[in-house]
């Protein structure tokens, strides 16, 4: 098959084919170290808006958050009343039967349908308004129809947060109770109506803290080109080369009774030398074994040193759970997730520019309580989870983190 | 007296290529670009287009290295990049053109008073290549040195597979054409 040889030749003459470029090299590298910037320079957008937008949305979420909790302060009071208005009716018309006998029993059982009325009424109003409608609280005379025990309940039944008006204050109100007999006599009196007012301290506050730590790292070594690392040095458990400081600050605010959501822009900084030894593959000593023909071939070997230094700005968003509260201290545990960005550029060995880390933190707080302020103290553990790190050396490090957070809430 | 040695192996040049280290990414350029490029001249028209589909497929190929597990698969892989670099090339190029047409490229070298396909040099065989047009040389490319099927060849380029076939036709026709223009017409065996 002649004609089929031919086009082998040429098949196995192409294929083999090979032929120098022009060296290009300074473009692809330049192409791939823009691209590589492009994408981190990407992310970092993407992580700030991220951070803005949550910022932005957290106000307004709480603003809703604060309004829905006012309406149910102003209807829960309001329906209480109503029903102790219904149960307390036929006690009442006892009471003034008893004191009044010379009273008809046709006017007590009118007397009583519009009451009933007047109840049923508030019922209604209460399912399509916060406040009764003040026709409603006139017609009805409450100084009558209130008696001590459905006060007893109406009182608890109030949270800690609800403000009753200056004419039922604590005070007032025990008042009342004693003269509780004087006001069902007086039927002429009309008492205020009760407004619940809604509070106004908004439950959203700002923290700040900074915080000392120590760091502590699982160092795995990878295959290199030129050869691999034999091993690191260890530093002592409270060396000063282990030292970093994060500062944060934040907002935070509940989402229940024990727990509370927070959200804060971190930055940390450290400045440590990691060292390890390394063996060349690529650099081998060859000696000679004088008069005779023995050679011994040794690795070369050598130490060298990363700058691990960091300045990373981050996000952390977390919850607290607040374990107790007494007098002044409050104790919450913390799970936090913690996204960091580097953004310092004199690295050889190390590039902290635009490394990037997602950690889970846990910690501790105590809360005190000074008035106005509260101040905390906040032990926590870091741990990386995942890091994408310029690390010009054959390992990778995985850092553990332990820091003592002193901070304000405000 | 001490001498240096440089040891190394694929499977640790792939490692530091997907660590992104800069020398394994420059020492993979340097030892594959002259096969790469020799890849990249077949399926382009000219030398120039050819250093543009080489540098493409260089950074596509660090781009993706990481996806690559099998260090022995290294230099093949490196390959389907560089055509399927330069296919991307031929499509963005010759998009909504007719190509079925039998072309003979005019600009061939000057034709060496020769008898037997041996005494064709490579460069020259490379040119004749080029001379075909593009539809042509890309199926004559993927079929015969490449050992792409007519099925796949369809799917990639997106024509059907008579159409495939026919291109190959027309560019084996046109190669017998200039290989006769040279006096290579006797298909003998070659030692």
């Amino acid at each position: 098959m002649p004609e089929k040889d031919n086009w082998d030749e040429i098949r196995n003459r192409l294929q083999n084919y090979s032929e120098e470029p022009d060296d290009s090299w300074e473009k692809i590298s330049s192409t791939l170290s823009s691209t590589e910037v492009k994408s981190s320079a990407a992310k970092y957008w993407v992580a700030s808006i991220l951070v803005g937008v949550v910022s932005l949305l957290i106000p307004f979420t709480l603003m809703d958050y604060q309004t829905g909790r006012a309406i149910k302060q102003q209807a829960i009071p309001n329906s209480t009343i109503a029903k102790n208005i219904e149960v307390e009716k036929p006690q009442v018309i006892k009471a003034t039967e008893k004191e009044s006998n010379t009273q008809s029993t046709i006017k007590s059982a009118s007397t009583n349908a519009t009451k009933k009325n007047h109840a049923k009424n508030f019922e209604r109003s209460k399912g399509s308004h916060a406040e009764p409608k003040s026709s409603d609280i006139k017609d009805v005379p409450l100084e009558k129809t209130v008696s001590p025990t459905a006060l007893n309940e109406i009182i608890p039944s109030m949270n800690a947060q609800t403000v009753l008006s200056e004419e039922i204050t604590s005070d007032s109100i025990s008042q009342k109770l004693g003269n509780s007999k004087e006001a069902i006599d007086s039927t002429q009196k009309v008492v205020e109506p009760i407004i619940i007012k809604e509070k106004k301290k908004s439950s959203l506050t700002y923290y700040a803290s900074i915080s000392p730590a120590l760091n502590y790292y699982s160092i795995t070594s990878k295959e290199a080109l030129n050869g691999r690392v034999n091993g690191f040095d260890s530093k002592g458990i409270f060396s000063t080369d282990r030292f970093g400081v994060e500062a944060e600050f934040g907002i935070q605010f509940p989402i229940h009774r024990r727990l509370e959501l927070f959200s804060g822009l971190t930055y940390y900084y450290q400045n440590q030398k990691l060292n390890y030894q390394f063996i060349h593959s690529d650099r081998l000593d060859v000696e000679k074994v004088e008069e005779s023909l023995t050679y011994i071939i040794t690795p070369r070997q050598s130490s060298q040193a990363i700058n691990y230094q960091m300045n990373n700005i981050g996000l952390n968003l977390g919850m607290l759970y607040e374990i107790n509260k007494r007098r002044g201290l409050s104790q919450q545990a913390g799970l936090s997730i913690l996204y960091q960005y580097g953004l310092s550029k004199n690295g050889s060995s190390y590039e902290n520019w635009s490394s990037s880390y997602w950690s889970y933190q846990l910690s501790y707080r105590m809360t005190f309580d000074l008035g106005t302020k509260k101040f905390f103290v906040q032990p926590s553990l870091l741990n990386l989870i995942r890091s994408k790190e310029n690390l010009n050396a054959p390992i990778s490090i995985r850092t553990t983190r332990a820091g003592i957070g002193l901070g304000v809430i405000f | 007296m001490k001498t240096e040695f440089f040891i190394m192996t694929n499977k640790t040049l792939l490692d530091s290529c997907q660590r992104e280290d800069p020398k394994a990414q420059k020492m993979l350029y340097d030892l594959f670009k002259a096969k790469l490029m020799g890849l990249c001249r077949r399926y382009t028209s000219n030398r120039d287009d050819a250093q543009d589909v080489l540098q493409e497929t260089f950074i596509k190929i660090f781009q993706h290295i990481k996806q690559l597990q099998e260090p022995s698969k290294l230099e093949s892989w490196m390959k389907r990049i560089a055509v399927n670099t330069a296919i991307n090339l031929y499509r963005k190029n010759n998009a909504g053109k007719d190509i079925l047409q039998y072309e003979v490229g005019e600009h061939l070298l000057e034709e060496p008073a020769i008898e037997s396909l041996l005494e064709v040099s490579d460069q020259y065989l490379i040119e004749m290549i080029n001379s075909l047009p593009d539809a042509q040389r890309i199926v004559f490319n993927m079929f015969e040195i490449e050992g792409f099927s007519h099925l796949e060849i369809a799917e990639l380029l997106e024509i059907t597979e008579g159409n495939s076939r026919s291109r190959l036709f027309f560019a084996k026709q046109a190669l017998k054409e200039k290989l006769s223009k040279i006096g290579i017409n006797k298909y003998e065996r070659y030692a």
